[in-house]
Formats: structure tokens, C-alpha cells, sequence
């Protein structure tokens, strides 16, 4: 697949040979990574090509250079409204989406930008990161800082720097950034080599734990474990155990 | 009441259960839960107690979750019944009318984990290793992990940590907010026996209203 505005590659860990990694990465440094219809367009090309390909586990989202990861939707759209309103399905498929997506952020990030990185499931960032107040993302910073976090950051309207940003628990983890990529690939490495049905279920559970009671989120969990007791996979984990050895998952 | 799998004791106005199955790294099978879940409604109708401390028997595990061993023998309605039943004991520690604080003494995993999150308070020993890896064997964490992990820890550390499977220190578990407390193993449980004194001598005369207060967070 040709693309103009992303670049898309596929990679292995240090886990598996396997290129079971998606690498998404924001290809506009000159615009500072802006969205634009393309972009998002393009995004949305890769994603279903992900969902497709049943070597892929988990996706990576990162952007081309280390000064801007994105800076929001282009202000040279012509048609801004339309663009935002295509930029927000994109959101809801990436927080939907069923591989997780883990967000690699270095350099500045502002307008929609924060919203891309914070409806990833996980963000590690580098030290230089830099988040604008996330007004454009406010709920979904409340789901992962929580509520006071969310409130200091939001009415205060400061940027917040990666130092902050993890100490408040807006990012997983911040790491020089020449560590970036291979702190990322790690963690995709490990999430790679799990049960892709279980992580699947599981990341719907979670996803559902802020909309939900317990007694709902008990039952969501109680139909995944039936689910999954469904799978090869299971016995294999299992059997995996006993015989004090790696576990070889097919998502089946 | 006499236990098997777990032991109860008072301590003036502290009771005090742990699982206690160490030669099974305190895995968590039937007949645990269901022991567990009577010695929660003896503590509950007690009224001299005032705080529950939950932890395990040994140095090595706090638990090790599921009892695998059993948990592979079950067939379909066994494992809905297993599950149903550890959510419904966990379910019985988060709406339990006393404080609860959860001394994490050794390794915790899968639904070792979970029963620590059903508690108010963790404290870990330093010496305690942590983490949800049920996605390593083909299973989701379904004793509330999932729900209750999100709400602990954020949306993006309790993605993390369900979705590597990945297992932690106790100093990383405080980072990530999992723990409150971490403790040198010397001084484990003389401080968590102080902590559960402070919460239990507390004199707060709006007590059953601020157990309330938090417990419905």
C-alpha cells in the first residue's frame, strides 16, 4: 500500500520474528504533522488494513520527526468543520479499535494532536513531549489521569511537559528520546505475543469500565472468560504453564 | 467457625484473614473463595470489629491467583460458577461496611490481584512482585481486573498492564498507583498492624457515612 501523508510499515520485537507490530506514522513534518482530510483518510486506510491482517497484534502510532507528534487539524483546511467531523469517527475507531494502540510521542502536541495521543490505550512519551491543555480531549483525560489530574490540567490551561505529564498519569512512561521507539516496540512486543482474543476482550472491558457498573462489568467479563475458554488458545496457555515454556497463540 | 484454606483471627478490634494455602503460593480455588466469603460475613455481623486486614499466610505469596489446577478441570458450568463466585466474594470486600486494607506480602497475580483491588488500602513488601497475566495464558483478568484496574490506576496504565500481561515490582506498582505503600519486608507487618490501629481507633463519629462515602466512589 502507497501512502502519501502517513508512513505504514510492519516490524518484530526482540519477542517474536514475526512482523506482528503495525507501525502508523504521521508523515507531514513540514506541516507539523497537521490532520487533514488526507491524513485522516489514509488513517483510516491503514487501520482496516490492520484489521485485515491477522499477523498484526497491536499498533503503533508515532510521527515523523522529533519536534511536533501533532499540532491538531491543518488550519489550511477548507473545510474545517468537515474535517473535524471526520477526525472524531477516526478517534472513536482508534479507541474501538480491537488491536490496542499504543501512542509514541515526542515533541509538541497540541489541538486534536492531544486528542490522537490520548485515545490511544497507551502513551509512552519522550522528554521532550509536550502537551497543550487538552480542552478538545477533556473526558478522555478524566478516564486516564482521573478527575482531580483532568481538573488541575484543564482549568489551569498549562502545558503540561513529560515530567508532568507522567507524574499526573497522563503518560504510561517517559524515556530519553533516543529510547522511544525501542521502549514502544517492547512494550507492542509483549502485548504481541499475548492471546489476541483475550487482549481483544479485554480491551473492550476495560474500554466499557467507565460507563458501566460492577455488576455490568462483572457480567462483560464473566461472557469474555466464556469466550476465551472457547479458544485454542486457552488450552495452549495452559498447557504452556505446566510445561514451563513460551506459549505459541494463534488467535483462535 | 474453623478454616481450611484461610485463617481468621481478632485482634481487639482488628480481624485479621489470610489465605492459607502457602504450599500452593496461595492460589485462590473453590474452596478458598467460599471460606473466604463466610469469614467476610462473620467479620461483618462482629461488631467490635472495627478494620479488616486481608493478607496471606508465608513470605512468598500473597497469592497467586486462580487455582489453575482446578480451573483447567472445569467444564463450561464450572467455570461460569467459579467466576460467578469469585465476583461475587470481591464483590462482598468493595462493599464491605468496615475499612478494608490489603497487606500484600508477597507475589500477587491474576486474581491474587483483583482481591487486592476489591480492598480501600494497598501496602506491598518490597519484596512483592505484581501484575495481571491472564492474556499469557489465553484468559482475561475476570474478577473485576478489568473494571476495577481502570478506575486504580487510569485507562492507559491498566491497558498496560492487562494487555502485556507484564509483571511488576512493588516500586513500580506504587508508580503506577497500584500500591499505596510499599514496605521493607522487616518493618511489613508491625507498620500495616500501626495502620490498621490508626484506622481503627479512629474516633470519627460520621464513620459509617465516610466508609459509605468511599465505598460508592
Amino acid at each position: 500500500m502507497k501512502f502519501k501523508t502517513i508512513a505504514y510499515a510492519k516490524e518484530s520485537s526482540f519477542l517474536s520474528p514475526e512482523e506482528n507490530i503495525a507501525v502508523i506514522k504521521l508523515n507531514r513534518p513540514e506541516a507539523s504533522n497537521t490532520l487533514n482530510k488526507d491524513m485522516l483518510l489514509e488513517i483510516d486506510t491503514a487501520l482496516e488494513e490492520i484489521r485485515r491482517d491477522e499477523q498484526v497484534r497491536v499498533v503503533v502510532l508515532s510521527a515523523e520527526g522529533e519536534k511536533v507528534f501533532c499540532a491538531g487539524i491543518d488550519p489550511k483546511e477548507p473545510n474545517r468543520q468537515e474535517t473535524e467531523r471526520l477526525a472524531e469517527q477516526i478517534l472513536k475507531k482508534i479507541e474501538e479499535f480491537e488491536k490496542p494502540i499504543i501512542a509514541a510521542v515526542a515533541g509538541e502536541v497540541s489541538g486534536l494532536g492531544v486528542g490522537v495521543a490520548l485515545t490511544c490505550d497507551i502513551r509512552v512519551a519522550a522528554e521532550n513531549a509536550k502537551f497543550q491543555s487538552p480542552t478538545e480531549a477533556a473526558r478522555r483525560l478524566a478516564k486516564i489521569a482521573g478527575r482531580a489530574n483532568a481538573a488541575d490540567v484543564l482549568f489551569s490551561g498549562k502545558a503540561v511537559d513529560a515530567k508532568e505529564a507522567e507524574s499526573l498519569g497522563l503518560v504510561n512512561k517517559v524515556v530519553p528520546p533516543d529510547e522511544l521507539l525501542t521502549t514502544v516496540n517492547w512494550t507492542a512486543g509483549k502485548i504481541a505475543t499475548s492471546a489476541p482474543v483475550a487482549v481483544r476482550l479485554s480491551k473492550k472491558c476495560v474500554n466499557k469500565s467507565f460507563e458501566v457498573g460492577i455488576d455490568e462489568g462483572n457480567r462483560l467479563e464473566l461472557d469474555a472468560i466464556l469466550q476465551c475458554a472457547k479458544t485454542e488458545d486457552l488450552r495452549e496457555g495452559i498447557k504452556a504453564v505446566f510445561e514451563k515454556r513460551s506459549p505459541q497463540f494463534k488467535g483462535k | 467457625m474453623s478454616y481450611r484454606s484461610i485463617s481468621y483471627a481478632k485482634e481487639q478490634n482488628k480481624a485479621i484473614i489470610k489465605v492459607n494455602r502457602p504450599e500452593a503460593l496461595n492460589a485462590l480455588n473453590r474452596g478458598t473463595l467460599s471460606e473466604l466469603n463466610m469469614a467476610l460475613d462473620e467479620v461483618q455481623k462482629d461488631p467490635e470489629v472495627k478494620v479488616l486486614v486481608i493478607t496471606a499466610e508465608g513470605q512468598k505469596a500473597f497469592s497467586a491467583g486462580a487455582d489453575l489446577k482446578e480451573a483447567s478441570s472445569l467444564d463450561e458450568a464450572g467455570v461460569k460458577e467459579l467466576i460467578e463466585l469469585g465476583q461475587s466474594v470481591y464483590r462482598k470486600i468493595d462493599d464491605f461496611p468496615k475499612p478494608v486494607l490489603v497487606a500484600i506480602n508477597g507475589i500477587a497475580l491474576g486474581g491474587g490481584v483483583e482481591l487486592s483491588l476489591a480492598g480501600d488500602i494497598r501496602v506491598a513488601s518490597e519484596t512483592a512482585k505484581l501484575g495481571s497475566p491472564e492474556v499469557n495464558i489465553g484468559l482475561i483478568p475476570g474478577w473485576g481486573g478489568t473494571q476495577r484496574l481502570p478506575k486504580i490506576l487510569g485507562k492507559g496504565k491498566a491497558a498496560e498492564l492487562i494487555f502485556t500481561g507484564g509483571i511488576i515490582d512493588a516500586r513500580e506498582a506504587q508508580r503506577i498507583g497500584l500500591v499505596d505503600r510499599v514496605l521493607s519486608p522487616d518493618e511489613f507487618a508491625s507498620t500495616v498492624n500501626r495502620m490498621a490501629d490508626a484506622i481503627a481507633s479512629n474516633p470519627s463519629t460520621n464513620r459509617a457515612e465516610l466508609i459509605q462515602v468511599i465505598k460508592s466512589m
